[in-house]
């Protein structure tokens, strides 16, 4: 999911387009004109290319097709992120994003007439797939910290960082957890008893103001108590 | 639970028209070899050498023939009588042939007790052996009572496998005794969706703060809490933030070298009772006619 972003790129003022994208990179490009500036690797494993052009472009590595065995590949179909929202905090010029950890087995059915038509959740390592809230340095593409969200193994909520400091990341299995944007120490969180996929949101009635998320069929909406926070 | 999935199954049967409408109504004799394991034993050898050509081994489906034990999917023909009478006049309009004057009435009957065995849990088709002695293995040599509970006894820990021959093919249960990465398989036929993936609580070594150890099953775990069944058989509900550390251990409790620990007969004995811990199928159900009833087609 592409996030808008408007700084400074070597010392010269850039319209940028930030991305970490589903195949293990963290990209950064001009949005005026699509220009590469950078790519960083931001999970453990990435083997589906040999290198890259000259003009960013990934080449990718023939090793790594879809066979009619199964081949491992990293990161895996679902991704190194998915759906899930990604959010940029501007003060700190930091990027956050869930990232799934993992590889995956493509597989070349012959029984039909296109390939890679099956995948499986590689088991490599016990725990096949593992979700992270992750910070990055928006315009290094390093990674700043690291939040396991525990028990939580498939794409997972979206995230909603706040002018506060506060970076808001739900978990799969119902934990609203609210974690601090510049440490990822966790500040608050609770347990809304079912499943999240969805990402929270923020909006002010009155001059309050609200943080809200889905969880199943319910929506829970937190404020701070009236006249401020004791 | 039998009353209960028999009502689901006709209400299944309720939404789809024709051949599935049979089933509802049928009141057909039983197979006189339910159960016995020689038999269905003789009814393998026998599709072996009459069906797998169509419909492939275990009834996994062949070339021909759709396949006859596919675990998800619902089939027309699930009583006895349905099963003995596509065998004896086959099935009008399709290739399937009719096998009465090649096959004696009773090769036809161990055949369907075969079919509905690979299609049912391990209760359908028990394995043979000394069930008295493998109780005693079970509570004795085995230690399978130290985790495991039946109709009220034992612990606890594991899962209570009072109905396991139920829930269970007994290939199932076999490897759950003999190898550490086991499959569970599917249902089949006439208990389409009914068995549940089997759960797997990984093992973990607890030190809390104050420097005890609690080692157990991890029911439950999420960013701030766990939820340990432990060996002491307690429930330990645990705040993570106030723990020293949590290991979790590569290899779960339960030991997967009954084949090795126990001898062939004492295996065979074991499984004999396994297989039969459940609710037996029904007995015939006498033929009733009702005047106005549904009428057989």
């Amino acid at each position: 999911m592409p996030v808008l972003v408007d700084g400074m790129w070597k010392g010269k003022p850039r319209k940028m387009v930030l991305q970490a994208n589903r195949n293990g990179f963290y990209y950064i490009l001009d949005r005026t004109n699509g220009e590469f500036l950078q790519a960083t690797q931001f999970v453990k494993k990435v083997d589906w290319l040999k290198g890259w052009d000259d003009k960013g472009h990934p080449i990718p590595d023939p090793a790594h097709d879809p066979s009619v065995k199964g081949t491992t590949t990293c990161p895996s179909t679902a991704g190194a992120t998915n759906w899930p929202s990604p959010t940029y905090d501007p003060q700190l010029k930091m990027f956050y994003f869930v990232a799934q950890e993992g590889c995956g087995i493509n597989v070349r059915d012959t029984a039909r007439n296109y390939a890679g038509t099956g995948y499986l959740e590689s088991p490599e390592e016990g725990k096949s797939w593992q979700l992270f809230t992750r910070a990055l340095d928006a315009f290094t593409g390093k990674k700043v910290w690291d939040y396991e969200q525990v028990t939580s193994h498939h794409y997972g909520p979206g995230l909603m960082s706040s002018a506060g400091g506060v970076l808001f990341s739900p978990e799969e299995f119902g934990q609203f957890t609210a974690l601090d944007a510049k440490t990822g120490k966790v500040l608050w969180h609770f347990n809304t008893g079912d499943v999240i996929t969805a990402s929270p949101i923020s909006y002010a009635v009155n001059g309050r103001q609200y943080v809200a998320v889905v969880s199943s069929s319910n929506v829970f909406s937190f404020g701070l108590p009236e006249g401020g926070a004791k | 639970m039998r009353v209960a999935l028999a009502i689901a199954a006709l209400l299944l049967m309720a939404g789809t028209a024709g051949a599935q409408r049979r089933a509802a109504v049928d009141n057909g004799p039983r197979n006189p070899f339910a159960t016995n394991q020689a038999a269905i034993e003789e009814g393998r050898s026998l599709y072996n050498s009459t069906c797998t050509g169509c419909h492939g081994a275990n009834g996994a489906a062949g070339e021909f023939g759709p396949g006859l034990a596919i675990p998800g999917r619902s089939y027309a023909r699930t009583t006895d009588s349905q099963i003995f009478d596509a065998i004896q006049h086959g099935i009008p309009g399709t290739p399937m042939p009719a096998q009465q004057g090649k096959l004696t009435d009773d090769q036809i009957w161990k055949i369907a007790a075969y079919v509905k065995g690979l299609r049912g849990t391990a209760i359908d088709a028990p394995s043979p052996g000394n069930v008295a002695n493998g109780e005693a293995i079970f509570w004795g040599k085995g230690q399978c009572g130290t985790c495991h509970m039946v109709g009220g006894r034992g612990s606890i820990i594991g899962p209570d496998l009072s109905q396991i021959a139920s829930l269970r093919k007994t290939n199932s249960i076999i490897d759950a005794l003999t190898k550490e990465q086991h499959r569970v398989y599917g249902p089949g036929g006439a208990q389409p969706h009914l068995l549940t993936p089997l759960p797997v609580w990984p093992v973990v070594r607890i030190t809390t703060a104050d420097g005890k150890v609690i080692r157990g099953l991890l029911r439950n775990e999420d960013s701030f809490s766990l939820q340990v069944m432990g060996l002491d058989q307690q429930l330990h509900l645990l705040d993570r933030s106030k723990l020293k550390s949590v290991v979790y251990e590569p290899k779960g409790l339960m030991p997967t070298d009954y084949d090795k620990r126990l001898s062939k007969t004492e295996f065979d004995d074991l499984l004999a009772y396994l297989t039969r811990l459940g609710t037996p199928p029904e007995p015939a159900s006498p033929v009733v006619k009702m005047p106005g009833g549904p009428e057989k087609d």
